[in-house]
């Protein structure tokens, strides 16, 4: 019954969803478009649900993998300039080469706050492309929260920072190109922390390598806090159920679950 | 320790898989087993799971413990529900023990006596010797 009850509000939310991009579309005055966001007719199909490959786990990282001892120091290949260098390395993160389970500093787990884009893809749950003409929306289990990605337009200048920035996209061949501004500096880029500012210009490209198989470049254009453009991948599998169960990220169930697991195994040992 | 006993069946790893990420706390290099874990409840709830259990050793002294597990949007597509473990059950729990020796762990998976195997973590390596992928969740 549970799950008959969240496919059906799932269901609603989907087409809740193709209202709301029926009413933009009317609403939306179509504006000028530069050549690489010419309207392409033929749209790859990117339906299913997308998580993490089995044997990755939560793992897959979109950036270096964090297990490596050299995160966070000289050695590093991420080009930080030293303010973001110096703030990766005051962060308290769950994970990565020194990953502590005592007084995090992850927003995501102190406060529960959005984790954002890209981290949202480092977190083992799953996510769902709804292609409409003008506006593609991307379902994630976690949260459970939506992006809208607007269709063959141009940003709005200079859009007011906020969680999950301001995205437009456009189809290239094969991929979907999502291009991201606007975000504001208080998410993480992973889950080890490293930081981004409000001027990260952020470009996803989704292309469904087969049909059980997609993939995900990206490319991190954030002068103020890196040296100079870098790049990153992760590869999805096509799922086979769960994503109609979403994850809520709830202080008072963290609360519950730092007092009666983290803290004692976290206390010296007696 | 008093349940030496009881963790028979722990068996020692001397690999060095990952110890980390959100593990940090316990011993992933290590699986350790009860064979006779006394369901007590499971907490069907985010961000983890917690299922708690008593154990008894050969004195007869009863210990509480509590291992946690994914977060239930994980759980439901493994074939586990909230009603999966009954509160009275007897079953066998494989899981990695917490490194600071309190009676805590995280757990892989769970093995009725009929033989069903309800596993956590499929991703996760059972032997830790064959490494890590160290999914917190």
């Amino acid at each position: 019954m549970r799950n008959l009850l969240l496919s059906t509000a799932t269901i609603l939310l989907i087409a809740l969803l193709g209202v709301v991009a029926s009413a933009a579309a009317q609403n939306r005055r179509p504006a000028s478009v530069n050549s690489k966001s010419a309207a392409q007719t033929k749209v790859p199909d990117l339906s299913g649900d997308w998580g993490n490959p089995v044997g990755l786990g939560g793992g897959g990282f979109i950036i270096s993998d964090p297990r490596d001892q050299k995160t966070g120091t000289p050695q590093d290949d991420t080009p930080y300039q030293p303010w973001a260098l110096t703030k990766l390395n005051s962060e308290r993160p769950e994970n990565g080469p020194h990953g502590t389970f005592e007084n995090t500093t992850d927003p995501r787990l102190k406060y529960c706050d959005p984790v954002g884009v890209p981290r949202i893809y480092l977190v083992p749950t799953q996510f769902r492309f709804v292609q409409s003409p003008d506006i593609v929306y991307i379902l994630y289990q976690y949260g459970p929260t939506w992006r809208p990605v607007a269709m063959n337009k141009p940003h709005r200048k200079d859009p007011d920072p906020t969680w999950w920035g301001e995205s437009v996209g456009y189809y290239e061949g094969d991929t979907l190109v999502i291009d991201t501004i606007g975000f504001n500096d208080k998410t993480w880029l992973d889950h080890v922390g490293r930081p981004h500012s409000d001027e990260m210009h952020l470009i996803e490209r989704f292309r469904r390598v087969n049909h059980d198989t997609l993939q995900l470049d990206l490319i991190f254009d954030d002068p103020k806090a890196y040296t100079r453009p870098w790049t990153g991948r992760k590869i999805f599998a096509l799922q086979h159920g769960g994503f109609e169960d979403p994850y809520a990220c709830s202080m008072s169930e963290y609360e519950h679950f730092k007092q009666s697991v983290v803290d004692p195994v976290t206390a010296a040992p007696k | 320790m008093k349940f030496a006993g009881a963790l028979a069946l722990m068996v020692l790893f001397s690999s060095a898989a990952l110890a980390h990420h959100g593990t940090a706390g316990y011993d992933m290099n290590t699986m350790s087993s009860f064979p006779k874990a006394t369901i007590i409840e499971i907490e069907w709830a985010n961000p983890h799971c917690q299922v708690h259990f008593d154990v008894t050793n050969d004195k007869g002294e009863v210990q509480h413990w509590n291992v946690e597990a994914p977060p239930p949007s994980m759980l439901a597509p493994r074939q586990w529900t909230r009603k999966s473990l009954q509160a009275g059950d007897v079953v066998t729990i494989y899981f990695h023990a917490a490194k600071n020796g309190s009676p805590f762990g995280i757990i892989q998976k769970v093995v009725f006596p009929d033989g069903k195997v309800l596993n956590a973590y499929p991703d996760r390596p059972e032997d830790p010797k064959s490494g890590s992928t160290d999914s917190k969740y």
